[in-house]
């Protein structure tokens, strides 16, 4: 990647997600600060990002519940370049494994101040941003306290 | 690609390969230098271009500020055909997203079911000035965008740069391990004229210096942006041309969900392949592949090249071309044009002592393809 072109347009905000009926509950329930991802009405399986369907069954009958909002980071990286409009680099992106099913993994921005000291295997709770101006509130993680066992 | 053997006359075969010169910044269009690459590699097969009745694309530009311009920072084959004075086509495709592997099997494809005889395939790349090239310029994040994009997910590499903080950290290695794999890169595209690193070695000392990426990929474990293209012509035994040079065959293909199938598809074993062009669009993908196809346990890819078996002498000589991270990036099209020139023994000065079979892998590890090519059906 070219790190000298990284100058040009920004629109100055993050890109706005637009959601379908199989990604609005997210959402929504992110504007009360509430993880809420679909589980497989039939194979019990919680999926992020809400598919349209049960990978394993095809399924399109799920239950929206909320999770705890806990989990570890399984990767990280620190971006140096301005590849998000909105947000200044450097950031951290982490992709946080959720402790609620092993494999459920969401990938977001880590917003703790010593987030560069921030390692695989910590633990982290997931928050949500207060609601831009267009109103939407986005997924962050930021490390938690809590003692590897 | 079935297991069983097709007969002689349906081996499918690379008879021609043509390039463009390769710059990081070019006053020439992606058009032009696709022309460059389509042209040479038409002559190279000993054809004429109203030979040409099949033509396999795959245009995609895949950088996050692309703007995906015909003629622009892609080139389509409707584009390239018209421009090539092509008329008598009877197949053409472009695969979107595909890689040079892609490319590939569906030329083979097309051939095996003799909906035409000489196939060409082009894949051209450019950077355009005055863009982002790595920044999502975009208002709205559409479909699963909308769960990446704002994240930074699609971009500099950032999902490859987080398996790869993950690798280091399970594995015991470190980036001196990653450096290890861009300077074997540097090594090989010593002997490439058309590589942008031809002639700049980088020292561990460079490497840990250069800016950042996306820890723990800094600048030089990130293919460099070019603007370039590369061509081949692909025909069947029935219908070789006089060509006065060797071709290349193609042996069998695999897709990325199972892999392990490439040995027996090509039917050939491990210990029969003689050289690897291993996708390296960052480094850190060369440990992933080399374990997946079980050269190595998990986990100790970065010992294999640590321990010299990558090298022109090694066990698995690996991207005797230099790479994406040598030669820059390419798209893999570099990949298989080196699999090709070595397997036909026309790799020149890189030539290697036996390369008989090559093994192409182009693509990341949730989606690539793999071919052997091989100087025997």
């Amino acid at each position: 990647m070219a790190s000298d072109a990284n100058h040009a347009h920004n629109f100055g905000h993050r890109p706005r997600p637009v959601a379908t009926d199989s990604t609005r509950p997210f959402w929504t329930a992110a504007l009360a600060n509430d993880l809420s991802l679909p589980r497989c009405a039939k194979c019990d399986v919680i999926y992020y990002p809400p598919p349209p369907r049960c990978p394993r069954c095809l399924g399109d009958r799920f239950d929206w519940i909320s999770l705890s909002r806990r989990g570890r980071i399984a990767g990280m990286t620190t971006v140096h370049l301005a590849t998000i409009p909105g947000v200044e680099p450097p950031f951290t992106m982490v992709e946080i494994e959720l402790v609620e099913q092993k494999g459920l993994i969401l990938t977001t921005l880590l917003t703790s101040e010593k987030s560069a000291q921030a390692s695989v295997g910590d633990p982290v709770i997931l928050e949500f941003t207060e609601p831009d101006p267009r109103g939407v509130a986005y997924p962050q993680a930021r490390a938690t306290a809590e003692v590897q066992p | 690609m079935a297991t069983s053997r097709t007969s002689s006359n349906d081996a499918v075969a690379f008879i021609g390969v043509g390039s463009s010169a390769i710059t990081r910044a070019s006053d020439r269009g992606i058009h032009a230098l696709a022309l460059d690459a389509a042209i040479a590699a038409i002559a190279d097969a000993g054809l004429e271009r109203d030979d040409i009745d099949g033509y396999v694309g795959a245009p995609g530009a895949t950088n996050a500020g692309a703007v995906h311009s015909d003629g622009g920072d892609e080139i389509t084959a409707r584009t390239l055909v018209e421009s090539l004075g092509i008329t008598k086509l009877a197949f053409s495709v472009d695969a979107h997203k595909g890689f040079a592997t892609d490319m590939v099997i569906l030329g083979a494809q097309a051939l095996r079911s003799k909906s035409c005889k000489y196939v060409l395939g082009v894949r051209a790349l450019y950077r355009l000035p005055d863009i982002a090239y790595a920044t999502v310029a975009a208002e709205n994040a559409y479909g699963i965008d909308q769960f990446r994009v704002p994240f930074g997910a699609t971009a500099a590499g950032a999902r490859f740069a987080s398996r790869a903080q993950a690798y280091l950290h399970r594995s015991g290695a470190t980036r001196r391990d990653l450096y290890n794999v861009v300077a074997l890169a540097r090594r090989h595209a010593r002997l490439n004229p058309l590589a942008i690193w031809r002639d700049r070695d980088v020292s561990l000392d460079d490497y840990l210096a250069a800016p950042m990426v996306a820890s723990p990929l800094g600048r030089f474990d990130c293919d460099m942006p070019v603007c370039g293209a590369a061509a081949f012509v692909m025909t069947t035994a029935r219908n070789m041309p006089a060509i006065t040079h060797a071709p290349a065959y193609l042996a069998g293909t695999a897709g990325w969900q199972r892999p392990l199938e490439i040995f027996d598809n090509a039917n050939r074993t491990r210990a029969d392949i003689d050289c690897w062009q291993i996708y390296d669009g960052f480094s850190l993908m060369i440990f992933e592949w080399l374990e997946r196809l079980g050269w190595c346990e998990a986990d100790a890819g970065w010992k294999f090249i640590k321990d010299g078996h990558a090298e022109r002498d090694g066990r698995l000589p690996l991207n005797t071309f230099g790479g994406s991270l040598g030669e820059g990036r390419m798209h893999g099209i570099g990949h298989l044009r080196e699999a090709i020139l070595q397997a036909s023994g026309r790799a020149g000065a890189r030539q290697l002592p036996k390369a008989s079979n090559c093994l192409v892998q182009v693509g990341t590890f949730d989606f690539s393809s793999l071919l052997v090519l091989s100087a025997t059906p």
